[in-house]
């Protein structure tokens, strides 16, 4: 016996409100007379010390009242299941980062593995099994089947990824199982969606919790620097209660450059500085020392080489123009820019501010396409004879999250912004939500088509928006999307998760970082487009060309290793030796139903003693 | 003490409420025979003014008394016989227990001091001894006070520091009372004992038999509110105390019970009537403050409690 919701038990407050009404009722009728002589003939017996006397209506309001209480609380009574039937059990795997973390010689993932299998080998006849994965999305590995080796090679298969898991993922996952009788879920740490589920699907949940504390230290960010011009920052996160050793290296195109050793304290993070470097540039830290979780011991980035960039800006606001020199200063101090209006810039003025060479980047702001080539291309409020058809214009946006960072500290209010209908090669950076308009507004985008890297910015930068200090992250992006357009065409450095478009005419050979090859096809439009789930490299050959992808991956919350217990509100959390020994959860049977009822036949019970009562002493009586 | 007592007490020194009762005289067994030489009952006055008849000598009479004029006109002894001209003592014992201050708006308890006073005011107007006796208080502890006794109508208003300070309190032990009455040893004379009785009937018959059995003439009247004689309480549910008990009784108020209450209160003002029929005591009910004058200037002299 149990109860679904507990909360709804401050409902039984109303029990206390009828009794104190009861005894203010009672209370209220005390009367001083003269004498009880007079009274002797009403035949009713002296009451001294009774706190309640027996008066039926208030308890059978009483009843009914507790009887609605504890329905709205969800009593349920368990039953014990059937020992052998067709009961259907979802076997739910987190394959997030964490899940590859290793306990001593083998991963997390291989004892929840090992768990899933007793289970499986333990089950009764008849009983069926779905093995579901979620990381960033949810999968459906094999739905619900009695056939035990093909759930045995499904529970094999898993890998773990090297990817945050999503809230919603776990939600879309345990969706997909709902018609389960029961669910297993084998993760490190209770998803916060879990926790918030309905205490019905709740009791149905069986969370197996996997792993134990170990030391982890994580790279969390890589910064180059300027070749020759400014050194560059790595800052490396001791995630464990206990000091760790961290053996750690840089490399520039894969030779030695730097070495640090240092100790980290608890939950302590260091800022290493190196450089400058020499040159431009792949540029690695690499973590040596063996800890929990690998995937977040390397990091890559991208130094440019050391030739100048050279910019051309087109804007019909020449304060505009102004804030977008300074940003490709900022980025690279040796640019050449070019600025002006469309109308003022032809190619030969072009070619002589740059000096005959090709803009590496062009950054074009609330202008329509020039005939000018350039490498990469910016577009900045495209007007609607743009490349980007425009859906709306508002007033009126706010940006709320990046793709690649999370949500900002706090909202970023913009001005003028156009709704954009963007090309499905382009990958979404940055989200907000805009004045009437309905669903998440895409604000910024980055892609690769056949002319070369494109991104788009759809807020306007007028007004000196770019230098205001209360709008920095619209600076911080278009400096991200400044160095993202400026890398090398083949060389790409993503987050694990995220999206990498590429111009493909044909298919493409993709060897991952554990150095399996996969085939990928190309999509519409020409554009190859696919997901890197581990950390590492990525060597595709596509067309003859090879381009490289880089994927770093880290996530705080994955890459803390420390098992903590699940919350008491939680669902049922369940041990090796309940598989083992084939203990059954039982049947939840809600009696919600026979207590509404027996709180009905109580208030009907007092209605008609009501109506008696009326019948008999008057109506003055009831 | 409430407005509406002060105002009702208030009637009882008000010189046209003391118009009304200047024509009124107690209905009391005032004068008797005394048979001289005799041992006779009650207060004997030796002689009296008034001749009342002659007889013959016989011996053992009182030589005093024998008519020499006669005896030496005749030569025949007679003894002469006078009616005696006696005072009676009046004694008004009003309750003063807690009962009479309920029901509040009833006002019992002025009802009570004001025909207190109207008798005592009659009863002055005979040059008889009067005197007002209050008796109430706690439960255990007799509240027991008496004025002097007073012969003149000059006096009456001495009575008035007692009317106004006795209060409502406590239980009513009139069988206690009255044995600190009888206590005092004074010549038997007239009782008036004014208390709604609303005590059980062997508390007041062995109070009465105290009385009768020390010679008092006994007058009771019992005085009730309209609204407590009628029921006062509206249906529901009630928790009743009884104000001198303190007991608790819960009580749902029906018409069935209501008319069941009302049936009570003429079974108690019937068995008081009964009692003092049977034992030769003057009874009568007062009820409700209202019939004061009806119940003075109609009522008692019906009764024959003046005259």
């Amino acid at each position: 016996m149990g109860l679904l919701s507990p909360i709804y038990l401050l409902f039984a407050l109303s029990i206390g409100v009828l009794i104190l009404i009861y005894l203010s009722a009672r209370s209220r009728s005390t009367v001083e007379v003269s004498s009880l002589l007079l009274f002797d003939e009403s035949q009713i017996a002296v009451t001294k010390a009774r706190f309640l006397k027996l008066d039926l209506l208030f308890w059978l309001e009483t009843a009914a009242l507790a009887a609605l209480c504890l329905a709205l609380a969800g009593l349920y009574l368990k039953m014990a299941p059937a020992a052998t039937g067709h009961r259907r059990r979802a076997l739910v795997f987190d394959l997030a980062a964490a899940m590859g973390a290793r306990d001593g010689g083998h991963t997390r993932l291989d004892e929840a593995r090992a768990q899933a299998l007793r289970m499986v080998n333990s089950a009764a006849p008849g009983e069926s099994f779905a093995v579901v994965s979620y990381a960033e999305q949810a999968q459906v590995e094999r739905y619900f089947t009695s056939d035990r080796p093909a759930v045995r090679a499904a529970i094999k298969a898993l890998r773990p990824y090297d990817v945050a898991s999503a809230p919603a993922a776990i939600n879309a996952a345990l969706m997909r199982v709902r018609d389960a009788d029961e669910i297993d879920l084998f993760a490190p740490r209770l998803p916060p969606g879990v926790a918030s589920l309905d205490r019905a699907d709740a009791v149905r949940l069986h969370f197996h919790q996997i792993g134990t504390d170990e030391n982890n230290a994580a790279i969390t960010a890589l910064d180059s620097g300027t070749p020759r011009v400014s050194p560059g920052h790595c800052t490396v996160r001791n995630m464990s209660s206990s000091a760790v050793l961290v053996d750690l290296g840089i490399t520039l195109n894969g030779r030695a450059f730097d070495r640090a050793m240092m100790i980290l304290p608890p939950h302590a993070q260091n800022n290493v500085k190196f450089g400058p470097l020499p040159s431009g540039g792949l540029v690695e830290a690499l973590i040596g020392t063996p800890d929990g979780l690998m995937a977040d011991n390397s990091r890559y980035a991208y130094a440019s080489a050391g030739r100048s960039l050279k910019g051309l800006i087109i804007s019909p606001d020449p304060a505009v123009r102004d804030d977008l020199a300074r940003v490709l200063r900022a980025v690279d101090p040796g640019s050449i820019v070019a600025a002006g209006r469309a109308d003022d810039l032809t190619p030969s003025i072009i070619a002589k501010s740059l000096g005959g060479a090709v803009p590496d980047i062009a950054i074009i702001h609330d202008s329509a396409p020039t005939p000018i080539a350039a490498a990469a291309t910016l577009w900045i409020y495209p007007p609607a004879r743009g490349p980007f058809p425009v859906r709306a214009n508002l007033r009126v946006s706010q940006m709320d999250d990046r793709t690649d960072l999370g949500p900002l500290t706090r909202p970023l209010l913009l001005g003028p912004t156009r709704v954009l209908s963007l090309p499905e090669w382009m990958n979404p950076i940055a989200h907000g939500t805009g004045l009437q308009q309905p669903g998440l507004l895409t604000l910024a985008a980055f892609g690769v088509n056949g002319q070369g890297p494109q991104a788009v910015i759809a807020f306007d930068i007028r007004n000196h928006l770019l230098m205001d200090p209360d709008m920095l992250d619209a600076l911080v992006l278009t400096v991200d999307l400044v160095k993202q357009l400026n890398r090398p065409s083949d060389l790409q450095i993503v987050p694990t998760g995220s999206y990498v478009t590429l111009p493909a005419s044909g298919p493409a050979r993709i060897r991952e970082p554990d150095g399996s090859t996969i085939v990928v096809p190309p999509g519409d439009g020409g554009v190859l487009r696919f997901r890197p789930l581990y950390a590492g490299r990525y060597d595709i050959m596509v067309g003859g060309h090879r381009k490289l992808v880089y994927a770093n991956y880290f996530d705080a919350a994955e890459s803390e290793l420390s098992v903590k217990p699940a919350p008491q509100n939680g669902p049922p959390i369940s041990s090796a030796l309940d598989l083992d020994s084939g203990v059954r959860a039982a049947r939840v049977q809600p009696l919600t139903l026979a207590l509404a009822a027996l709180a009905m036949m109580a208030f009907l019970l007092e209605s008609a003693l009501l109506v008696r009562r009326a019948l008999r002493g008057g109506v003055s009586l009831v | 003490m409430t407005p509406v007592v002060s105002m009702m007490l208030a009637r009882a020194f008000e010189p046209s409420f003391l118009q009304r009762l200047d024509n009124l005289v107690l209905g009391i067994k005032r004068a008797r025979t005394v048979r001289l030489g005799r041992r006779a009952l009650g207060r004997v006055q030796g002689s009296g003014i008034e001749l009342e008849s002659f007889k013959d000598y016989s011996e053992g009479d009182d030589l005093r008394f024998l008519d020499w004029n006669s005896m030496a006109r005749l030569d025949t002894l007679y003894t002469k016989s006078y009616r005696v001209e006696r005072e009676t003592e009046v004694s008004i014992l009003i309750d003063c227990s807690a009962s009479m201050g309920l029901p509040v708006k009833d006002d019992k308890f002025g009802l009570a001091r004001v025909l207190g006073a109207a008798l005592a005011y009659v009863a002055l107007g005979e040059n008889d001894p009067v005197r007002l006796v209050s008796f109430g208080g706690p439960r255990d502890q007799l509240f027991y006070r008496a004025t002097e006794f007073y012969r003149r109508r000059e006096s009456y208003a001495s009575f008035r520091p007692m009317l106004t300070e006795i209060k409502c309190s406590g239980a009513t032990d009139m069988a206690a009372a009255i044995e600190h009455f009888l206590n005092q040893r004074r010549p038997p004379g007239v009782a008036f004992v004014l208390s709604d009785f609303l005590i059980p009937s062997t508390h007041y018959k062995v109070a009465f038999s105290h009385l009768i059995a020390a010679r008092y003439e006994i007058k009771v009247i019992q005085v009730l509110g309209s609204r407590e004689s009628m029921g006062s309480l509206g249906p529901g549910a009630y928790r009743l105390r009884d104000c001198e008990t303190g007991e608790i009784r819960e009580v749902t108020i029906t018409p069935t019970v209501a008319d069941a209450c009302r049936r009570r209160v003429e079974q108690l003002r019937n068995d008081l009537y009964q009692h003092c029929t049977a034992n030769g005591i003057t009874y009568a009910a007062a009820v409700g403050a209202d019939n004061l004058d009806n119940f003075l200037v109609r009522e008692l002299p019906r009764l024959g409690l003046v005259r």
